[in-house]
């Protein structure tokens, strides 16, 4: 309590303030001091590539070339005028389309009925975690035996109820939605336990309120406290679903491979192929660029717009 | 508006018994006062008759209905919270339109977007904002209408919380402790609101309180519990200066009442410390009882007068009023003895004092704590004792 001091020994107190813009420097140094592991951490790993890989997506840099040469925005010409982009980007926005609604409702349905309930609470929680948990590589190998057209679990079910049995990663029509379901299985776990902390903060009282002011349903009760009040987690779960649905890669190296016919192409998958298997790091690097651009327009959107409307 | 009517409720936690037989009839516009320690029931009873929570047996009935299982939202209650349970995404308006809105609206009408297409949701909504604006009016809050909860004092929640409750016209009002939470300024303001907002709607108020002062000065009667039962119901003189039980009258009453032990002669006198008292016990009272006296009936008297002596240890001086503490043989505790401003003005600390009081002031406790009838002895018996 420097404040404190001076005022305790008013003697001193001329001794002390010339001081005090040396001290204040002298503050500054050991703040800067301190953030320095931080920046330097944060420059290396993070924004030095990004950076690096800005610079990249505008030459013809090759994976192990000796020559590169600037060739400013080449590649992104390249890239809009190639029809597997566009399918890839739009393949993209769908399963996102797809899987963020999908596992935000059912994180939530599944939340606030282990939260109506009374017992095996902790057991429904563990279970429906369990998909976060498991490596998804390992958990995609399940599902190929699974979705496997001849003997495969799913097919054999539909059978067994007669229903005709689908060539499910092989169907162009049916790849991508297949896929999508696997997201959202491995999704919805991790938003029910956000939506479960989320239910556990509401104050009991404002649903003791809702009944007196006539909230008869359950319905009525869920709009007028139990959504609203869930307004931050439902924010930043659907924007977690949207960032992680976007990085969608292992399900689709493992199962598909992009096919068929690119049908289940997507953003990542593409940048993959093209930078190592046909080793074009610059168009790679392009393709970086622009999946950059959209988890930073959903974090913007974040920011911006909806922290204001769901912040009270 | 309507009366309320308590028969026999019993409620347990676990083997835990919280009431134990409570029964109570509020009459119709009566401002009553639920008022205990904390831990006697009282806030259990109020949510039992909001039906928030069920009685384990036992009957409520509310106007000349039995509501017994029947939903909060049916009983036709308004209550105010202790912690006001205002919805924070919501505005002031918005927040005291709910009850309007659930009643009058139906479900598809409160949808947003979709309910301006639902026939008859505009007119409705133009009654809801007028019956809002005369609340606030009332309430003088129409400055704040646009704020939301989190942008307003202690204070304004807690008068938009009884705004929220005033704004439909239900059979009874609960209030659960709504001053808690306040400033003691604040806090005596509010109580004579409340009190003017009883007077104005002449509503049935049921209010629970552990501030024995907010009960004293609102309600109409007052229901002390102890226990988990109504120990006593009054009005606040009939509490304070007819106390039936010892319990009672050391809850009721600021600061608290004076109790000493005193011996019971085979006549029925009373002794205090060796010294008889002009005072008689009814037959039947056996020993020992404790004699209640509140600060005020006390008074300073000359040594040869005094049938209390003892020394003064401390000495509180409010401004109006001085306290006076007494160290006493018959007591633990000190005797609290209240002078007018200005009395007991040079009396130093270890003075010795002797204390006098009215006969009929007295207040007597048996063994148990039940109040013990009492006679004055005339001044020919006591001078022949």
């Amino acid at each position: 309590m420097p404040d404190g001091t001076g005022q305790d020994f008013p003697a001193t107190v001329q001794g002390v303030a010339p001081a005090m813009p040396q001290r204040r420097r002298s503050q500054q140094a050991v703040a800067l001091g301190l953030l320095t592991p931080a920046l330097v951490l944060m420059t290396l790993l993070l924004i030095g590539p990004v950076v690096v890989v800005m610079f990249m997506s505008l030459t013809d840099y090759q994976l192990g070339a000796s020559a590169w040469s600037i060739i400013g925005f080449g590649n992104y010409q390249e890239l809009f005028a190639d029809r597997v982009f566009w399918k890839s980007l739009t393949n993209t926005l769908l399963y996102v389309g797809i899987v963020v609604p999908a596992s935000v409702a059912l994180g939530l349905g599944i939340a606030l009925l282990i939260e109506s309930g009374r017992s095996l609470r902790a057991f429904y929680r563990s279970v429906f975690f369990v998909p976060v948990m498991a490596t998804l590589i390992a958990m995609a190998i399940s599902w190929e035996y699974m979705l496997h057209p001849q003997f495969g679990l799913i097919n054999l079910m539909l059978k067994a109820v007669g229903l005709p049995a689908r060539a499910w990663l092989s169907d162009p029509a049916l790849v991508l939605p297949t896929l999508a379901v696997i997201g959202v299985w491995q999704l919805f776990g991790f938003n029910m336990v956000l939506f479960l902390a989320g239910l556990v903060s509401i104050p009991r009282a404002l649903y003791e309120a809702a009944e007196m002011d006539g909230a008869r349903s359950a319905w009525a009760r869920f709009r007028l406290v139990t959504w609203p009040m869930l307004g931050p987690v439902t924010m930043f779960v659907v924007l977690i679903s949207a960032i992680r649905s976007f990085q969608v890669f292992d399900t689709v190296h493992v199962l598909t491979k992009g096919g068929p016919s690119k049908a289940s192409e997507v953003l990542l998958y593409t940048m993959y192929s093209e930078g190592f298997e046909f080793f074009r790091s610059g168009i790679a690097a392009a393709i970086a660029v622009v999946f950059l651009g959209f988890v930073l327009l959903l974090t913007l959107v974040k920011a911006r717009v909806l922290d204001r409307q769901v912040h009270y | 508006m309507a009366h309320v009517r308590l028969r026999d409720i019993r409620k347990s936690f676990d083997r835990v018994d919280v009431l134990k037989g409570v029964d109570l009839d509020i009459a119709d516009g009566e401002f009553i006062s639920l008022v205990g320690p904390s831990g006697c029931g009282k806030s259990t009873l109020l949510r039992i008759i909001a039906g928030l929570e069920a009685q384990t047996s036992g009957h409520v009935e509310i106007g000349n209905d039995a509501v017994d299982g029947v939903a909060p939202a049916e009983r036709n209650l308004a209550m105010v919270f202790q912690s006001y349970a205002l919805y924070p995404h919501l505005s002031v308006f918005d927040n005291i339109a709910v009850p309007l809105r659930m009643r009058r609206l139906s479900t598809l009408q409160r949808l947003p977007g979709l309910r301006w297409l639902v026939p008859g949701t505009r007119s409705i909504e133009r009654g809801i904002r007028e019956k809002v604006a005369d609340v606030a009016e009332l309430l003088g809050m129409k400055d704040l209408l646009a704020r939301k909860p989190g942008q307003l004092s202690g204070g304004q929640r807690q008068r938009v919380a009884v705004g929220r409750a005033i704004v439909r016209e239900p059979r009874a009002f609960l209030l659960d402790e709504p001053l808690s939470n306040l400033d003691a300024k604040l806090r005596v303001h509010m109580r004579t609101e409340i009190a003017q907002l009883h007077r104005r709607l002449a509503a049935t108020f049921i209010y629970v309180t552990h501030d024995q002062a907010e009960a004293m000065t609102m309600s109409d009667r007052i229901a002390v519990m102890m226990d988990g039962n109504i120990v006593q119901i009054g009005t606040p003189d009939q509490v304070y200066d007819d106390p039936q039980d010892l319990r009672v009258a050391e809850f009721i009453g600021s600061p608290k009442i004076n109790v000493l032990d005193a011996a019971l002669g085979s006549d029925g006198q009373l002794a205090i410390a060796g010294k008889p008292l002009p005072l008689r016990c009814a037959p039947g009272v056996t020993g020992p009882v404790r004699l209640g006296l509140r600060p005020e009936v006390l008074r300073l008297a000359e040594e040869s007068a005094a049938l209390i002596t003892g020394v003064l240890s401390h000495r509180e001086n409010l401004g109006g009023e001085v306290l006076l503490h007494i160290t006493v043989p018959a007591s633990k505790e000190p005797v609290i003895l209240r002078l007018d401003h200005g009395g007991a003005r040079g009396l130093a600390l270890g003075t010795p004092l002797g204390l006098t009081f009215a006969p009929a002031d007295a207040l007597c406790f048996d063994a148990v704590g039940k109040r013990a009838p009492m006679t004055a002895v005339t001044a020919r018996e006591a001078v022949h004792a």
